[in-house]
């Protein structure tokens, strides 16, 4: 059964919170402020951390840091609407991803899912060459990308920002992630590019790309690679 | 600089129209003087034309002329009489300006008395009746003997009441921080159909049943906006035309490069549905904070096209609506592109 902390302060949150969680499977742990986050952190080791970024008496973006300096779980933020800097912050600090209140049992239980599946590859070698999302799929080996069974043609540029998307399918990738990595870190801020490429992307790989099926806009924040979870 | 010019303008008109030999008379144009310039310009300014009136009068009228020496005892008293009589004029002039401005602040603090009630009358009305409804149907299930069918209902009425909360509070605290200035339009060089992808994506379930059809101009160039603001522009105009045309009826989303009549470059964005079309006159005030058209009830208090304005605007751009050909409405929304765009230098060849 996996252990799951919960850091949040509003003890309606937790109530919620909890009944969703233990009545889908999951043992719950709760810390009412940071720093009893912090400290059950280290104390029960537990598989992935909810985290509310506004606590009482330690900033939820520092907790992430500091959590982030020794603890590999996955974190999954919760923030208000209007907070887009805040879930920005917390993600290039090492945040996995991010729910906005209000929020629905169903939405969580997939994040959840979605984070604990990507900290168990990760842990894992992972030694297959491809990934499939929906009709989607990625040969990492011969670095060829197909379309419901038919091949398509990328730029080199176009695949290496396919292919971290889908390594990280479900999750969110902010601006910055997604540039460091595909351009490197001297393109930190030219989201410009960014924003061109995933727009070539869609055209090439969604049946319309106005409305795309897989490769979504997080306005703001970045992009997510739709899977079904 | 207006003291200056009005007491050179009296000096010009007495010396040419008296000669230095009439002084009532040229006194009586620099009093006139005085009084123009208490009228138009305020305490300050009709005090500094005073003093300038005398030095013009005693310089060029006074015998000796053209000195500031003064032989007659007598002139010093109409130099007197003359400030006097200035102080007196621009004091009432003051009073009564005054006076009208605090006439007009409470006409308005009247009109924004007037308004704010039934702002809250409206909103208070439209937050009670979705907390009313969760109340209720709250404490039916706790206190239990209902039948799991009604049991699933309440609890989906519970979600939709709470849902439409939401909606009304977003409104409400957007709304609020557009008009307070609290929010900061981060313009970004952006592709409109990413933009048009996530509002359509946020809005997934409310659309579907609903023909959509979706016509970007290929040729649409990168465009200057904060996606989260104009990404809540299209789910408001969405949800708009959600909530006012049929279940089912089509609706069209269109996009080209446009220019306005004094030539701004831009991008049109157009929703076109087949509702009922909104009625002759109406077509501005649908706009306006807390409108909603007759007949329109129970929907929400007035806000989403308001805020869609308002985004609009923080970007220099406009939004209207007017009569579609065939019946229903299309609202026309206009972003301007200022400024370059950034250059991308784009190497980079698909793979064999």
């Amino acid at each position: 059964m996996p252990q799951l902390l919960v850091i949040e302060d509003d003890s309606q949150m937790r109530k919620f919170l909890r009944a969703s969680l233990t009545s889908h499977g999951y043992r719950v742990i709760e810390a009412l402020n940071g720093s009893e986050g912090l400290a059950h952190a280290a104390s029960y080791n537990p598989e992935l951390i909810l985290l509310d970024l506004g606590l009482p008496d330690i900033d939820g973006l520092e907790v992430t840091k500091r959590l982030r300096e020794w603890a590999s779980a996955p974190i999954i933020v919760i923030s208000a609407r209007g907070q887009e800097d805040d879930k920005i912050h917390a993600l290039d600090a090492g945040a996995d991803d991010y729910l906005t209140k209000p929020f629905g049992t169903g939405e969580l239980l997939a994040r959840i899912r979605v984070a604990l599946r990507h900290a168990a590859r990760s842990g894992a070698e992972r030694n297959e060459p491809t990934i499939t999302v929906g009709e989607l799929s990625i040969d990492l080996d011969k670095r060829t990308v197909h379309v419901a069974g038919k091949e398509v043609h990328l730029t080199p540029t176009e695949y290496k920002l396919l292919a971290l998307l889908l390594k990280h399918a479900g999750k969110v990738l902010t601006h910055r992630q997604l540039l460091k990595e595909v351009w490197g870190p001297g393109y930190a801020n030219n989201t410009q590019y960014l924003r061109v490429y995933m727009v070539q992307l869609r055209h090439k790989l969604e049946l319309d790309a106005a409305r795309p099926r897989y490769l979504l806009t997080e306005p703001g924040v970045g992009y997510r690679l739709k899977c079904d979870t | 600089m207006v003291a200056a010019v009005s007491a050179l303008l009296a000096t010009a008109i007495s010396w040419l129209a008296f000669g230095p030999r009439q002084l009532a008379d040229a006194v009586m144009v620099y009093l006139l003087s005085i009084v123009l310039v208490s009228l138009r310009f305020g305490y300050g300014p009709s005090l500094l034309a005073a003093v300038l009136s005398v030095l013009c009068f005693d310089f060029f009228f006074i015998p000796p002329l053209l000195t500031f020496a003064v032989q007659d005892l007598s002139h010093v008293v109409t130099f007197a009489v003359m400030l006097f009589v200035a102080l007196v004029i621009s004091g009432l002039n003051q009073r009564v300006r005054a006076q009208a401005a605090a006439a007009t602040r409470a006409q308005l603090q009247v009109e924004t008395e007037q308004m704010r009630s039934s702002l809250l009358s409206s909103v208070s009305h439209d937050l009670r009746t979705p907390l009313a409804v969760v109340t209720g149907a709250a404490s039916a299930l706790l206190q239990g003997g209902i039948d799991a069918t009604t049991r699933r209902e309440l609890t989906e009425t519970i979600l939709q009441e709470a849902q439409r909360l939401e909606r009304l509070l977003r409104n409400l605290l957007d709304m609020t921080r557009l008009e307070a200035g609290a929010v900061v339009v981060k313009k970004e060089w952006q592709p409109l159909e990413e933009v048009v992808g996530a509002a359509l994506n946020r809005l997934e379930e409310a659309l579907t049943g609903r023909p959509l059809s979706i016509a970007l101009a290929p040729d649409l160039p990168l465009v200057p906006l904060d996606a989260v603001l104009v990404q809540q522009l299209l789910i408001n105009l969405l949800e708009n035309a959600l909530k006012y045309t049929p279940a089912g009826s089509p609706l069209e989303l269109r996009a080209h490069a446009a220019k306005t009549s004094d030539g701004a470059l831009g991008v049109e964005i157009v929703l076109a549905d087949r509702g009922s079309g909104i009625p002759a006159g109406e077509e501005r005030r649908i706009f306006d904070k807390f409108q909603r058209l007759r007949g329109a009830d129970g929907v929400g208090v007035g806000l989403g096209l308001a805020i869609c304005k308002a985004i609009a605007m923080a970007h220099g751009g406009t939004i209207s609506v007017s009569h579609r050909a065939g019946g229903g409405a299309e609202f026309r929304l206009f972003l301007p592109i200022t400024g370059e765009p950034p250059a991308l230098e784009v190497a980079d060849r698909t793979l064999p």
